[in-house]
This record gives C-alpha cells, structure tokens and sequence, in this order.
C-alpha cells in the first residue's frame, strides 16, 4: 500500500466514524431550479449545484412531495443523437462542485401530482451515502430558464 | 423496426449528417456564412412528406413554402433537451422580432413519438413555449423521408411498454429556406443568440457590428 492509499484509507476510516450530521455540513445543494409544465404534462426537470466542503461522498437518490417519482439522469450525445440515461447514483467528489444542469445531469420528476408553474417553490430532498438526507428549495423559472432566480439567470452560465 | 433495419436507419442518419459537415467544411471557399451549425453550400431539396398538425390538418412540404422555417425533432416527455432547445428557441424568436426579422417566419415542433403525442397534446405543449410555435407529428413511416433528409436519427428503446419511456434523438434545429429547401442546421447545445446570428447571417445582414 502506497503513502497516499494508506492516508485515503486513514481519512475514510476517521471519516466513518464521524456522526452522520458533521458530513452533511460538507454537503450544499445551491441554485436549485425547475422549468413550468405545459398543462396535461407529469413529468418535470430539477438542476442545481452540489458543493462539498467535506469528503467525498455519493449522491443516490432524489425524491419530491411533488412527483411519485424522481431519477437520476443524464442527457449525453453520442454519435449526433441525445441520449437520456438512468444514473444508478452520482459521486461527490471533495472540492469540486457536480452540476445538475440542461443537457446534462438533471432529476427526471416523474408523476408530476400537479403542474409546476412560474414561481413555485417546493422541496427536494437529496440522500448521500455519508451525508445523509439533504434538503434544498427548487425555485420554479419562466419557461425559457430566466427569471424566479434570485440573480434572474439560469445556473447553467457559469 | 428490426434491430437491423433501425442500425441501418441511425447509420443512414448519422451518414446524412456528416456528409452536411463536410461539406460545409469543403465549400469554405464558397464562404458560406459561418454559424453555430452548418449551412448547407447548395440548399438541399426536400422530398414531399405528410405529417399531421396540431389541428389535426396535414403538415407537408407545401406547409414549408413561402417562408422561413426553424424546424426542431423531439417529443414531449423528454424532460431535459427539448425544453432547454425549444425555451432557446423561443427566444431566438423573440430577439429576431424584435429585430423585425420575424414577421415571415415559422416555428416547428416535430414529435418523433406519435404514439403518446397527440396533435391536442402537442397543441398545448408548443404554446406553453412561445404562441408562435406550430407542431407536428406522425408515425415512423410518415417521418421516414423527412427525417432521413434532414439527418435526423431517433430510436425507442427495445421492447417499450406503456406510457414510460426515453427516446434517442438527434436534437438539431433545422432551418428551411421559403422554396422548402433544407438551408442550414444548428447543431446542439444550441443558443438563442446563436440561432439569430447564424440566420442572420444566412439572410446576408450580418450579425451587426463584429
């Protein structure tokens, strides 16, 4: 075992034996976003940023009062045409922020139980392997992405 | 459609499309204008096709004469792409009128997934984006032609039951000229700005200063 295994295995070992709640302030899900639903329609999208603070740590699932369902997925071209993909789970590295964002990862709400409409808020909760639950705010834009959000642009513009 | 016949069709696609790029690359000299996609060096004659509309009247390629057509292929219950492409596009709408380059043009929605987009349904789904947006749809034979002269690909998955489920498509704007002639393609992640400037372009005015 090299140094740097045996210190990424100290690390892990501490970490486990850290209470769930000091990981979970590692974990912040910022920018949450939704686009309105067009009348008759039960699926919706959510994006938002994860940022970790703490070590790293795995996304997966995603679930909402207001969808039976919610999915892991990502949108990749391949070979000119759009694929959609389930994502069995989604990993959070240290450090780096992990984008939810169009055409790319996002939550597929499935079984919309009403229509998301411009300026709805509701909740989403996000569950870690370390972290635990976390919940965040997904605020509900104008249809073309703009607007709702509190800097009034989508986070997809980095 | 057997596991062959749908390689086939996809490879017949992709060929379509890379052929467009490569000739988009080989005419530079002709100095087509650059956009985000490509423009076709000799716009690209169409074969006579008939989808259904949203009024459940016939959409065919008597419907793309004497005007300006953005034509984008996806299907309602796609929950990522096609809103993002069909928001940027309403937009590109939006800054091409109030430009006043958009009285002559129009706004397509193909579905590629008749089978769960009824035209009420995509009457109401295209709205909801831009009350410009038009839409259409039919079942694969009726998009056969269309599709494989615009280089659209899309496929559902093997066995598909019920009401759940993802298709693959290509997510291109296509951009028709008012002889019905295929002009141009916008490739994606397409951009609202993007698909003003390119038409611009096309239509000789230029993006403006720069």
């Amino acid at each position: 075992m090299t140094a740097r295994n045996l210190c990424v295995s100290l690390v892990l070992a501490l970490g486990a034996a850290l209470p769930a709640g000091a990981a979970a302030q590692g974990i912040q899900v910022v920018d949450a976003w939704s686009r309105p639903t067009p009348p008759g329609m039960d699926v919706g999208v959510a994006y938002f940023t994860i940022r970790n603070a703490g070590r790293s740590d795995r996304l997966l699932r995603v679930s909402s009062p207001v969808a039976k369902s919610a999915e892991l997925h990502v949108s990749a071209m391949t070979n000119g045409v759009m694929k959609m993909e389930g994502l069995a789970s989604v990993d959070v590295g240290s450090g780096a922020p992990v984008a939810f964002e169009p055409s790319g990862r996002h939550v597929m709400l499935m079984g919309l139980r009403r229509p998301l409409k411009e300026g709805d808020v509701f909740p989403l909760t996000l569950t870690f392997a370390n972290a635990g639950q976390v919940q965040t705010s997904v605020r509900v834009r104008g249809a073309d992405g703009k607007g709702q959000g509190h800097s009034g642009a989508p986070a997809m513009t980095h | 459609m057997s596991r062959s016949k749908k390689v086939a069709l996809v490879a017949a696609a992709l060929a379509a499309t890379a052929c467009g790029l490569l000739l988009g690359m080989l005419s530079r000299h002709d100095e087509p204008p650059a956009i985000a996609g490509f423009v076709y060096p000799e716009p690209k004659v169409i074969s006579p096709f008939a989808l259904t509309a949203q009024d459940g009247g016939t959409f065919d390629l008597g419907a793309l004469k004497g005007k300006w057509s953005f034509v984008y292929f996806g299907y309602t219950y796609c929950p990522d792409v096609c809103p993002t492409t069909l928001a940027e596009l309403s937009r590109a709408q939006q800054l091409l009128e109030k430009a006043g380059e958009d009285s002559g043009n129009q706004y397509v929605f193909v579905s590629v997934d008749s089978r769960r987009d009824t035209p009420q349904r995509l009457a109401q789904y295209v709205s909801f984006f831009n009350r410009k947006f038009i839409a259409a749809t039919g079942n694969d034979a009726a998009l056969a032609g269309l599709t494989r002269d615009v280089g659209v690909a899309y496929s559902f998955p093997e066995g598909r039951t019920g009401s759940v489920y993802a298709v693959d498509h290509s997510s291109i704007v296509a951009l028709f000229d008012p002889d019905a002639r295929l002009h141009a393609v916008f490739t994606p992640p397409q951009k609202a700005e993007g698909i003003a400037d390119g038409f611009r372009k096309i239509l000789g005015r230029g993006p403006g200063p720069g």
